[in-house]
């Protein structure tokens, strides 16, 4: 191949990669009607609870939460505490179960454990454990 | 009858009273300076058994007293390892809520015999988790390479059970964490306290797990963002993991900042200080580093100087007088059942200046006026 055709296709594909909406880089201004729709775009919270209502959706991933448990952990002399949720995720026909302590990239998603605990509605309620997800399109 | 100056338990109880009004008798510091049964008080009484009978005869009897078997961290060698392990972590925590259940003097005052009750009664359920032979590869097989495979969540201690020994596709029984971890509590109905390979981990660090994940049961707290606050303040001030600090009013530090150098200043005493910043600091409770810049979180905070609540001792009778008093109607008869089981020291607790606001609300709800009058004079309010 000549280096001038090998320039021009260099640069054919590199115009053709440019106007290309990514996740990353929505192009709003050329092309405004492919801009993903929000909720794929940025960090969107779910609330799950372990029992009433522990499935939510985000965009196309589902999760759910199987379990939620708060962890002790001997460091410097102390214990430190910290949360672990076990999730189901779905997106199409892939699932998985994946454990969430602070941030992992799965299935094209980044999920965060915001925060979690547990609680009762009155004292004769089901204890229930509380996940609040952080769901954003993985980088 | 002995008076109460021979009865050291109730002479104690009201000099604290006496001293500091302020907090109720279980929440002092004096008990962490007794002596328990800690290795510096057996080298003691060896010491002493040496002068009398002579060292050549105190060491023959240690010889013949049966050692305890000791257990490394690790997966055990085989199947067979395993199931010895998990017979052995099984009986110790047994033995330790045996024992603990009418354990006098402990650290944790009587949270710990009361914890102990707690678990036998099943309000909270206890169980142990011993690694699989091949931990490992079943947690690679399971799904996560970078945990271990361990067996024993379905079954309550001191119940014994197992795991497939030659299929690691099959997760009955078996539950994958980090060998680091001390144990863990799951909140549900009942809740489950785990802990993990305890033949292997501190006794102590076992018994302040398991005073502290009670407390999380006991309170009956709420979702809400300063319930699991405190609900976490009560835990880490019962269980004495700040314990070293002081709880005396102005002791805090008004200098004193968090990781990432907030200025802590307002609080009344240096563990309620030192409790909010380790949560302040752990990524774990990111409500409380946002309720601080809230006035009203954080005007809640700095009144929370010590520990309120309904149950902060971890008693079942308490609680079970509790759910009688809070059923919709109240079961008015039953509880009077359950008020006449109360100890001396439960009584002494809800009467305690950390407990007491939460009984006379909780009393101020029945609706017959000579109930109420029944039970403010019966319980001290």
């Amino acid at each position: 191949m000549k280096p001038a055709v090998a320039a021009g296709l260099l640069m054919l594909t590199a115009c053709a990669r440019a106007p290309s909406p990514t996740p990353d880089e929505p192009n709003t201004a050329a092309t405004p009607t492919l801009k993903e729709p929000p909720v794929d775009t940025q960090e969107t919270q779910v609330t799950l609870t372990s029992q009433s209502s522990p499935t939510a959706k985000v965009g196309g991933l589902t999760l759910t939460l199987l379990d939620l448990i708060e962890v002790a952990e001997p460091r410097d002399g102390k214990q430190r505490r910290f949360h672990r949720a076990k999730l189901h995720l779905e997106v199409g026909s892939d699932s998985r179960d994946v454990f969430l302590t602070t941030e992992t990239t799965v299935m094209g998603y980044t999920l965060r454990l915001h925060s979690a605990g547990d609680g009762q509605a009155n004292p004769h309620a089901p204890r229930e454990g509380t996940a609040v997800i952080a769901v954003r399109p993985a980088r | 009858m002995r008076s109460a100056r021979q009865r050291p338990e109730a002479g104690r109880r009201r000099s604290t009273v006496r001293r500091r009004p302020a907090a109720a008798p279980e929440f002092e510091d004096h008990r962490a300076a007794t002596p328990g049964p800690n290795a510096e008080s057996r080298s003691q009484l060896t010491l002493q058994l040496q002068r009398t009978f002579g060292n050549a005869a105190v060491a023959r009897a240690l010889q013949r007293a049966p050692k305890a078997k000791k257990f490394t961290a690790g997966a055990p060698a085989s199947f067979a390892a395993a199931t010895e392990r998990h017979k052995a972590n099984l009986s110790l925590l047994n033995n330790m809520l045996a024992t603990g259940k009418s354990e006098k003097d402990s650290k944790w005052g009587k949270s710990w015999p009361n914890a102990c009750q707690w678990l036998l009664a099943g309000k909270t359920t206890l169980h142990a988790l011993t690694e699989t032979h091949d931990s490992l590869a079943r947690a690679t097989t399971l799904g996560d390479a970078s945990l271990r495979a361990f067996f024993g969540i379905s079954a309550v201690v001191p119940t014994v059970s197992t795991y497939d020994e030659n299929d690691q596709t099959k997760a009955a029984n078996i539950d994958l964490v980090n060998p680091s971890w001390l144990g863990y509590r799951q909140a549900g109905a009942p809740s489950k306290v785990v802990i993990i390979d305890p033949v292997t981990k501190s006794k102590s660090l076992v018994q302040e797990t398991i005073v502290h994940e009670v407390q999380h049961d006991a309170d009956h707290h709420t979702a809400g963002d300063f319930d699991r606050y405190q609900t976490e303040f009560d835990a880490y001030w019962i269980d004495k993991t700040f314990g070293d600090m002081s709880s005396r009013s102005g002791t805090a530090d008004e200098t004193k900042t968090a990781a990432d150098g907030t200025v802590m200043s307002g609080f009344g005493n240096a563990r309620q200080q030192r409790i909010f910043i380790h949560l302040y600091d752990s990524a774990s409770y990111p409500y409380v580093a946002t309720g601080w810049g809230v006035a009203a979180f954080k005007g809640k905070v700095l009144a929370l100087t010590f520990p309120t609540g309904i149950n902060l001792v971890d008693s079942v009778r308490i609680d079970d007088l509790y759910l009688e008093l809070t059923k919709a109607p109240p079961d008015v008869a039953e509880a009077k059942k359950k008020l006449k089981r109360l100890t001396g020291h439960d009584q002494a607790a809800i009467a305690s200046p950390a407990m007491v606001g939460a009984w006379r609300a909780l009393i101020a709800t029945l609706t017959d006026a000579a109930d109420r009058t029944y039970f403010t004079t019966r319980l001290g309010l």
